[in-house]
C-alpha cells in the first residue's frame, strides 16, 4: 500500500506533492488477487488458534481499514504486536510496527511513531534480524525522522538501511527507499543528489517492469524536476505516470499525477491548462475522500481562477475551501487559502473583506509559522550539518589527495636524489678511479724511468768501474809492469864476481818475476772480458800445467764437456784461481807427487774443483808447516761462500765448492 | 869489431831493402832481431840476451816507432821485437804500417800481460807472435827461434778473440781449415801446445806452425777488413776506383 503525503515546499505558495512511503510486506494488489475480504479473514482469525499464521491476517485485516478507520486498523495492529510478544515472533512484532507507525504517521504523531521504530530496531539488533525485518525496521525509523523532520537521523538510518535492501532485491521495498531518500535530499536543496536517487528508482521500476512502481517513481522524478525548474522534463514523466495510472486504473495514482500536473503548469504560468488539471483531479480526491488532495486541488483551483480573473469563481470556491480546510486542520491550505482570499477580496474591491482575511491569516499564519520555523531551522540546521559533514569529508579527501601528492613530491624528491647521490658516487667513484689509474701510470711511468735512471748510473757506475778497472790495469801494465821489466832487467845485467852478490841479483830478478807474475793476475783477475767461467777454467789450466809442467809431474785434467756459459766475477775468479794455484803450489813443494787430477764441473750453479794428488799428504789438523797457506785457501773460499775439504788416502784430495 | 854505427850508417846510406855484401859478417845464417822498446834498460837487456845468443844477432835498436819506421825499413831484421806502449806512435801503428806496406819482418810483440786487446791488435795489425818480458832469458830465446822457424805462442785468452774474429760477420772471406778451427777450440780451453799436439797426433811445432797460419790468415782478413771498411766492401756500394 503506498502511503502518500504533501509536504510543505519553502519555495513556492503552494504546495508540491511527495510521496514518503512506509514499507510493508505486501503490495495492495496481492491482497486483492488472494481474494481476501473482511469477512473471511474475521472467521479465519476467530477459527485459528493463536500462531504466528495468525499474524499476516490480523495484518491483512488492519489494513483494510487503515485508510477509512484508522482506528479499527491500530486495533488489529495492536493485537499483532500482542500476539508477536506472546509467541516471541520478533519478525510479526516488526511487522506490527511498521503498519501501527504508519497510521501514526498519517496521524502526525511522529514521535510515537519514531519511539515504536526504535523499539523495533532494537528488537531487530536484539535477534540480530536481517533481510526484509531489518530493512523494515531501519528504513521505517528514518521515514518517521523525515517525517518528523530530523534530517540528520533520517539520513544515518537510511544509509544504514540501503546496503541491506540493495542485497536484498526486492524492488519495490528498494525503490520506496530510493524514493525516501530523494523526497529527503529534495528538502535538503541538493538536486543532483535527489535526481539520481529518484532515477535510481525509476530505473528499477523499469527494470522490473512493475508499472505501478514507475508510476510513482515517474511522478517523484517529475516533481523533483519540476521543483529543480526542468518543468517539460517533469511534466513529461508526470504525463507518463498519468497515462501508467489509468492503465492500471489506480485512481490514487492519477489524483496524485493530476494535482502535480496542475502544479506544474501553475509554476509555467499556465493557469488554463493547471485548472483543467485540478478539475479532473477534484472527482477523483472527494472519491477518494482525500482531505490533503482535496484541499490542495481546491487551493491550486482558486489559484487558476485568480490569474485568470475570475474573481468570483475563486471567491466561491475558496470560501468552501478555506470551511474545508479549517474543518480537517490543513493549516497550511488554511493558510494560503486565507492569504489568497485576501488578494481576491482586494481584486473584488473589497479592502474591508481583505483586512479581516488578511487578519485571519495571520492569527493562523502565527500559529502555524511557529511549526513551521522550527521546521525550518531544523531544515536549515542539518542541511549545514549535512553539508558540513560533506565539507568534512571533501577536506578529508582533498587532504588525502594533498598528502599522496605530498607523498608522491616527496617520493620523487627522494628518488630523484637517491639517483643524484648514486650518479655522484658513480662519478666520484669513475674520477676517483681515473686519478687514481692516472697516478698508477705516473708512478708506473715514474718508477720505470726511475729504473732506466738507476740502471743507466748502475751502467755507468759498472762502465765506470771497469774503466777505473781498466785504467788501473793499464796504469800497472804500463808503469809498475815497465819499473818491474826494468829492474829485471838491471838485475839480469848485473854479474857481480862475488857469489854472495850474484845471489843477491838473482833473488832480486826473481822477486821481479815474481811481481810481474802477481801483477798479471792481478790484471787478469781485474779485466772485465774475463769476467766467464770458460776464462777461469782455461785460465787455471794453463797456469797449473805451467807449473806442473816445469817440475816434471803429470798432470791431469778435466773439465765437464761443454762448461756452461757462465759470467763470474772477479773476486770469485781472483780467489778460485788463488786457492787452486795455492793447491797445485803445494803439491809441487810438498807432496812429492808424481800425477795431479783436476776436475772442474758446474753442478746447479755450484762449481766444484777437485784437486787430486798421488803425493805423500799431510795432516790438515797438525800441518802448522802449511798453516798460513791453508789458512789463507779457506779465507779465499769463505769470500765466495765456498767450501774447502781435505782427503787424505793415499794422497791428497782437495774439494772446492763455490756457488757461483 | 867494427864499429855498429859506422857499419849501420854505411848500411843505412847504400842499401835498401837488400843484403849488404858485407852481410857475411853477421853470419848468414844468424837470426837477426831487431828490437824497439823505449826504456833503455830493458832495451840493452834485451840486445845483451839476443847477442849473447851465438845463432841471434841484434840488427839495431829504436827507442821510438818513428825511429823504427825509417830504421826498420833500411834496415831489415828477421825478426823485431816491438814493445807497444811507446811514446809517440804505438807499436801496433808501427807494425800494421809496414806490414801495409809488405815488409817482411816476423813481429813479435813485447808485452807483460799477454791477454790484453793491445796484444790481440797489434796480433790482428801483422805480430806473427808475442814475448812477455818476465819470461827467462832462455824462455825469450826459444821463443824467438820458434818464431823465426815459423811458431806462434797463443794464450787461452787470445785463441777466444780470434775465434771470434773469424766468427764476426763479414769476416767471412776468409776460413780456418778443420785443424786450425780444433787448436783454437782446445787453446781457448786452456790447453798447452804439448797437449793438443798429443790430442791430435801431431808435433808441437805442427801446432805452432798452425798458429802460425792462423795469425797470417788474422793479418789478410784484418787487412781485407781495412780495406773494406776503406772502399765499402762487397755488397755495401760500388767500389770508389
Amino acid at each position: 500500500m503506498i502511503r502518500k503525503l504533501y509536504t510543505v515546499s519553502r519555495q513556492g505558495p503552494f504546495s508540491i506533492a511527495l510521496f514518503l512511503s512506509m514499507l510493508f510486506s505486501r503490495p495492495v494488489t496481492a491482497q486483492v488477487t488472494l481474494g481476501f475480504n473482511k469477512d473471511s479473514m474475521w472467521h479465519l482469525l476467530v477459527s485459528r488458534p493463536d500462531d504466528t499464521l495468525k499474524v499476516p491476517v490480523l495484518i491483512l485485516l488492519g489494513q483494510q481499514y487503515e485508510y477509512n478507520q484508522p482506528d479499527s486498523a491500530l486495533y488489529y495492529y495492536g493485537r499483532v504486536g500482542q500476539l508477536s510478544k506472546q509467541l516471541h515472533y520478533p519478525a510479526g512484532y516488526i511487522r506490527y510496527v511498521s503498519n501501527y507507525a504508519s497510521v501514526l504517521n498519517t496521524r502526525g504523531k511522529f514521535d510515537e511513531s519514531i519511539k515504536l521504530n526504535l523499539q523495533a530496531v532494537d528488537t531487530c539488533l536484539k535477534y540480530k534480524l536481517g533481510g526484509i525485518n531489518y530493512v523494515r525496521a531501519f528504513g521505517n525509523t528514518a521515514a518517521a525522522y523525515q517525517y518528523k523532520g530530523d534530517y540528520a537521523a533520517a539520513v544515518d538510518y537510511y544509509l544504514k538501511t540501503l546496503p541491506a535492501a540493495e542485497s536484498l532485491r526486492d524492488t519495490q521495498t528498494l525503490s520506496t527507499l530510493y524514493n525516501n531518500l530523494s523526497g529527503l535530499y529534495r528538502d535538503l536543496q541538493q538536486p543532483e543528489k535527489a535526481l539520481g536517487y529518484s532515477q535510481k528508482s525509476l530505473d528499477l521500476a523499469e527494470k522490473s517492469h512493475d508499472l505501478n512502481l514507475e508510476g510513482n517513481a515517474r511522478i517523484n522524478l517529475g516533481n523533483l524536476e519540476k521543483d529543480f525548474n526542468q518543468m517539460s522534463r517533469g511534466l513529461q514523466n508526470i504525463e507518463k505516470a498519468l497515462s501508467i495510472a489509468r492503465q492500471l486504473h489506480d485512481s490514487v495514482m492519477e489524483e496524485t499525477a493530476l494535482i502535480n500536473i496542475g502544479d506544474t503548469y501553475e509554476k509555467m504560468h499556465d493557469p488554463v491548462r493547471s485548472i483543467t488539471a485540478f478539475q479532473k483531479a477534484l472527482p477523483l480526491a472527494e472519491a477518494l475522500k482525500d482531505v490533503p488532495g482535496q484541499a490542495h486541488v481546491s487551493q491550486g483551483l482558486a489559484v487558476g481562477f485568480f490569474q485568470t480573473a475570475r474573481y468570483h469563481a475563486a471567491q466561491s470556491l475558496l470560501v468552501k475551501t478555506i470551511a474545508f480546510d479549517s474543518a480537517h486542520g490543513e493549516k497550511k491550505m488554511w493558510r494560503d487559502g486565507l492569504l489568497l482570499m485576501s488578494d481576491v477580496q482586494i481584486a473584488l474591491g473589497r479592502p474591508d473583506l481583505s483586512r479581516k482575511y488578511r487578519d485571519q491569516y495571520d492569527s493562523v499564519g502565527e500559529a502555524f509559522l511557529n511549526a513551521s520555523l522550527l521546521k525550518n531551522i531544523q531544515e536549515l540546521e542539518t542541511k549545514y550539518k549535512v553539508e558540513k559533514q560533506q565539507h568534512d569529508l571533501l577536506k578529508k579527501d582533498l587532504q588525502l589527495k594533498e598528502k599522496d601528492k605530498a607523498a608522491i613530491r616527496q617520493r620523487t624528491w627522494l628518488i630523484t636524489a637517491i639517483v643524484i647521490v648514486v650518479l655522484l658516487t658513480v662519478l666520484f667513484i669513475l674520477t676517483w678511479r681515473f686519478s687514481r689509474q692516472r697516478q698508477q701510470l705516473q708512478q708506473r711511468a715514474i718508477r720505470t724511468l726511475e729504473a732506466e735512471q738507476e740502471n743507466v748510473r748502475l751502467k755507468a757506475k759498472l762502465e765506470g768501474q771497469q774503466h777505473e778497472r781498466q785504467r788501473i790495469s793499464q796504469e800497472m801494465h804500463d808503469d809498475m809492469g815497465s819499473g818491474l821489466t826494468s829492474l829485471l832487467f838491471l838485475g839480469r845485467s848485473l854479474n857481480p864476481p862475488d857469489e854472495k852478490d850474484r845471489e843477491i841479483s838473482r833473488k832480486m830478478q826473481q822477486t821481479a818475476e815474481g811481481l810481474i807474475h802477481k801483477m798479471n793476475e792481478v790484471i787478469w783477475a781485474m779485466s772485465y772480458e774475463q769476467d766467464t767461467l770458460d776464462s777461469l777454467v782455461a785460465y787455471i789450466r794453463t797456469n797449473a800445467a805451467g807449473m806442473l809442467e816445469n817440475v816434471g809431474i803429470d798432470f791431469r785434467y778435466s773439465v765437464q764437456d761443454p762448461p756452461p756459459q757462465m759470467d763470474v766475477n772477479q773476486e770469485f775468479r781472483r780467489n778460485i784461481y788463488l786457492v787452486v794455484k795455492e793447491a797445485v803450489h803445494n803439491v809441487v813443494r810438498h807432496s812429492g807427487a808424481s800425477i795431479v787430477q783436476i776436475d772442474i764441473s758446474v753442478i746447479d750453479s755450484t762449481l766444484a774443483i777437485t784437486i787430486y794428488d798421488n803425493g805423500k799428504g799431510f795432516d790438515p789438523a797438525a800441518g802448522h808447516r802449511f798453516g798460513n797457506g791453508l789458512k789463507n785457501m779457506a779465507r779465499r773460499m769463505q769470500q765466495v761462500d765456498g767450501k774447502i775439504d781435505w782427503t787424505i788416502d793415499n794422497g791428497t784430495r782437495l774439494d772446492l765448492r763455490a756457488p757461483i | 869489431m867494427v864499429p855498429a854505427s859506422i857499419f849501420g850508417r854505411l848500411y843505412n846510406f847504400r842499401y835498401i831493402n837488400k843484403s849488404p855484401f858485407w852481410a857475411f859478417l853477421y853470419k848468414m845464417d844468424n837470426i837477426r832481431v831487431s828490437i824497439v822498446e823505449d826504456i833503455p834498460e830493458i832495451r840493452e837487456g834485451m840486445r845483451f840476451i839476443v847477442n849473447q845468443t851465438p845463432d841471434l844477432i841484434c840488427l839495431a835498436t829504436y827507442g821510438s816507432a818513428e825511429e823504427a819506421m825509417t830504421g826498420l825499413v833500411l834496415d831489415v831484421p828477421d825478426l823485431c821485437i816491438m814493445d807497444i806502449a811507446l811514446p809517440g806512435s804505438t807499436g801496433i801503428d808501427c807494425i800494421r804500417k809496414l806490414k801495409a806496406a809488405g815488409s817482411p819482418i816476423q813481429f813479435a810483440v813485447f808485452t807483460i800481460y799477454e791477454n790484453s786487446d793491445q796484444v790481440f791488435e797489434a796480433l790482428a795489425a801483422g805480430a806473427s807472435g808475442y814475448l812477455l818480458k818476465d819470461t827467462p832469458p832462455d824462455r825469450i830465446i826459444t821463443a824467438l827461434r820458434d818464431l823465426y822457424a815459423g811458431g806462434s805462442p797463443m794464450s787461452a785468452s787470445i785463441a777466444r778473440k780470434v775465434v771470434s774474429s773469424f766468427q764476426r760477420p763479414g769476416a767471412a772471406a776468409i776460413s780456418l781449415s778443420t785443424r786450425e778451427q780444433e787448436i783454437l777450440a782446445l787453446l781457448a780451453k786452456g790447453f798447452l801446445y804439448k797437449e793438443i799436439a798429443q790430442q791430435l797426433g801431431i808435433t808441437t811445432g805442427t801446432v805452432r806452425q798452425h798458429i802460425h797460419h792462423i795469425y797470417d790468415k788474422l793479418h789478410v782478413q784484418n787487412r781485407t777488413e781495412a780495406i773494406n771498411k776503406f772502399f765499402g766492401g762487397p755488397g755495401s756500394g760500388t767500389p770508389r776506383l
